[in-house]
């Protein structure tokens, strides 16, 4: 009702007609029971409420009101209680604004007016909205409220400073980034702050979206984003495209913002793509040389035992022929010559001295000879090859060899053979040097058309580590049996437990 | 009546120096000489010498197969190698080839008249260093066979059908359960057997309950 009366724009002479009224008793009855009644809606308001009249004289205040003034010692109630003149307070107090503006509601000349101020505490921040209106007694008057808006201001300070924050993330992120809405039906790029679309590119793809050109790409993006809203999970895809004739690789990571947003980012991964193109091409390179060195390494073997071949050769049929016939010929000059001198010449001696010495270089030969080649692999197979070597080892070192199983049938090539051979030469050379073995068993067999080849000892065994780095002897021996067995197409594996022995296995497709 | 030696070798000072060696003696002649494998078995097998000296290795046909095929047709015509291999594979390939004597190269001048001499008569003839070699190895293999027990000298795949033939399996169904055949199963059984020197199965089953292959229940 006390609104309801402020609303009105009674004309003075009504006014003042409703005054002389308010003098009869019952109406008096009435008017006292309504200014109850509104001082009771006044007091339940949280906003502070002051009645001025028309020179500003406070002719009533809420309970707000009154608690605030004397909580912040506003010197209630003289200075803003009823009866003080609250222009004159707000001059004095240097809110001349504040003043002007009421005044200006007063004279009619501004229908309402609004101020925002601080109004901090010793303790705390604070921001109040101070509102006046009009309202119309008999000379006219305004209530002037005070409401806490520290809150609102709060919160319109952290989202600035969210904003802020924001704006610098953006800016500090090297990617181009996109903001695209959905309506509901469709998805449209918001038109972007040059902030946050910083980059020729992002601008490209808005471009592309919208036109839908090329359509392909506009199609992924909108997919993408659709993808985006439906799961909120975030997406990522990869594209290339054109920015100023260059050709770029970009990765799109698109994340669901909000109901109807989606925030992209593109970045410029072409320098990281050629990388990962270089590697990919640069680890080829490397098993393409892999695989080259193997190949060298096979040939370089091959081309080696041939010579080791051609060399034990050469000696058999030149060299030991030669001797052969030396022998025979100092032979012949011996038995000449005995007829004619006595069993203690000199000359004699020399001569049986030559034939010792050819003997001696015939049996140095045939060491030689044999090492380089074992002569009985090419006419008599592996496993009687095999046989002759373990003996060989056995006579120099005392370590027991049985060798057994049986010959391939049909007969291995020559290569798997001599390979083979060669292994078993350098597993032997390994269990005699560091296994500390007793016994070893070297057991040849047929597996369909694979033929295997186990050298296993009984010594204190050991855990091959083929770091080449720390090549010892010993592991060079194992990865050259490795990549013997590798080069004929086998494959060679070492078991070893410590004090459990170890074996080399080879299987070899035949 | 001389000793009729024939010589096939493709060095020609060693043949000729041979030839000289031999025909200084007065019970020995050289009634004629090759220089391959081939022309020495189509010249022995007409000219019938009582001894052919052979090189092991000759191109065409080697000495072994030279042997092999002179012996085959001649068995009378005494057999000497001649060769630089001081290892017993050779030698006994040559042996089983048919030759009754086998000399070193080296030792040629002052082994092959005995050698000649004593094949002729019926005679075997080795080098000295080969029969050196020969007990060498037959005393490497018999102290090995004491370090490895009998067990391991067998193969993986002759362990397996001891086995089972001491479980009392018959051939046939260790044929049937390695996919190998009966003759291939037999021939294992035979060699295992042999390897290990056992003569009947009920030796057989004692060795392999004795060696823990299989345990009576």
């Amino acid at each position: 009702m006390f609104m309801h009366f402020a609303a009105n724009k009674l004309k003075p002479a009504l006014m003042r007609a409703w005054y002389a009224m308010r003098a009869l008793p019952a109406r008096k009855q009435l008017f006292r029971q309504n200014e109850a009644f509104n001082h009771a809606i006044l007091n339940s308001l949280t906003i502070h409420i002051a009645v001025l009249d028309c020179d500003g004289l406070i002719v009533a205040v809420n309970q707000a009101w009154e608690r605030f003034a004397q909580a912040n010692g506003a010197g209630f109630p003289n200075r803003t209680g009823v009866g003080a003149n609250y222009l004159a307070v707000c001059r004095q107090s240097d809110a001349t604004d504040a003043a002007n503006g009421i005044q200006a509601v007063l004279s009619g000349a501004q229908s309402d007016f609004t101020l925002e101020y601080p109004c901090h505490s010793p303790t705390e921040q604070r921001w109040f909205l101070l509102s006046a209106a009009p309202f119309a007694l008999n000379a006219g008057g305004v209530v002037v409220s005070h409401t806490n808006i520290t809150q609102r201001k709060q919160t319109e300070e952290a989202l600035r400073s969210m904003e802020a924050h924001n704006r610098a993330l953006v800016e500090a992120i090297p990617d181009a980034m996109i903001l695209a809405h959905s309506d509901g039906a469709d998805l449209k790029i918001t038109p972007s702050p040059d902030a946050v679309v910083n980059k020729p590119l992002a601008q490209l793809i808005r471009q592309q979206v919208q036109d839908r050109q090329p359509a392909a790409l506009a199609e992924q993006f909108i997919h993408h984003w659709r993808q985006a809203l439906a799961t909120r999970e975030m997406q990522a895809f990869e594209f290339d495209t054109q920015v100023d004739e260059k050709s770029y690789v970009f990765e799109a990571r698109i994340a669901p913002a909000g109901v109807a947003d989606v925030i992209t980012l593109v970045r410029d991964i072409t320098a990281r793509k050629q990388v990962e193109e270089k590697n990919i091409q640069l680890l080829q390179e490397v098993a393409q040389q892999h695989t080259l060195l193997r190949a060298l390494n096979q040939r370089l073997a091959e081309i080696q035992e041939q010579d080791r071949k051609a060399l034990s050769r050469e000696l058999h049929d030149r060299i030991g022929q030669n001797l052969t016939a030396l022998g025979i010929d100092l032979s012949i000059i011996r038995a000449q010559l005995s007829g004619q001198l006595s069993g203690v010449d000199p000359v004699y001696d020399r001569l049986s001295d030559a034939m010792l010495l050819v003997t001696q270089t015939t049996e140095q030969i045939r060491d030689v000879m044999v090492d380089l080649h074992p002569p009985m692999l090419d006419g008599y197979g592996l496993l009687v090859t095999l046989n002759w070597y373990a003996r060989q080892v056995t006579k120099r070192s005392g370590v027991a060899i049985v060798v057994q199983g049986e010959e391939s049938k049909p007969p291995l090539s020559e290569q798997i053979a001599l390979t083979l051979f060669r292994i078993t030469q350098e597993a032997l050379t390994n269990v005699i040097k560091h296994a500390q073995a007793t016994k070893v068993i070297i057991e040849l067999t047929n597996k369909g058309n694979a033929v295997w080849l186990s050298v296993a000892d009984n010594g204190c065994g050991f855990a091959p580590a083929l770091l080449p780095d720390v090549a010892t002897s010993q592991q060079w021996g194992l990865l050259v049996m490795r990549e013997r067995a590798e080069a004929i197409g086998g494959h060679c594996s070492i078991e070893g437990r410590p004090g459990k022995g170890t074996t080399v296995s080879i299987e070899v497709a035949q | 009546m001389k000793i009729k030696i024939f010589l096939a070798d493709d060095h020609g000072i060693v043949r000729s120096g041979l030839r000289y060696l031999l025909e200084a003696q007065p019970d020995l002649t050289v009634i004629g000489e090759a220089t391959s494998g081939g022309d020495a078995v189509r010249d022995v097998l007409q000219l019938g010498p009582d001894v052919v000296v052979l090189d092991i290795a000759m191109p065409e046909l080697n000495g072994i197969e030279a042997a092999r095929q002179i012996h085959a047709a001649a068995p009378d015509i005494q057999i000497i190698m001649l060769s630089m291999h001081a290892t017993p594979e050779y030698i006994y390939q040559a042996l089983t080839a048919g030759a009754r004597g086998y000399v070193l190269k080296e030792a040629a001048g002052s082994e092959l008249i005995e050698a000649i001499r004593a094949v002729y008569v019926g005679q075997r003839h080795l080098s000295a260093k080969i029969s050196d070699e020969i007990i060498d190895n037959y005393l490497t293999q018999h102290k090995m066979s004491e370090m490895v027990s009998p067990l391991e000298q067998l193969s993986a795949r002759e362990r397996e059908i001891l086995q089972l033939v001491a479980e009392g399996k018959t051939s046939n169904t260790i044929a049937n359960r390695l996919f190998l055949s009966v003759k291939t199963i037999e021939s294992y059984r035979s060699r295992l057997m042999q390897k290990l020197d056992l003569r009947d199965l009920p030796s057989l089953v004692r060795f392999a309950i004795q060696h823990g292959v299989i345990t009576l229940e």
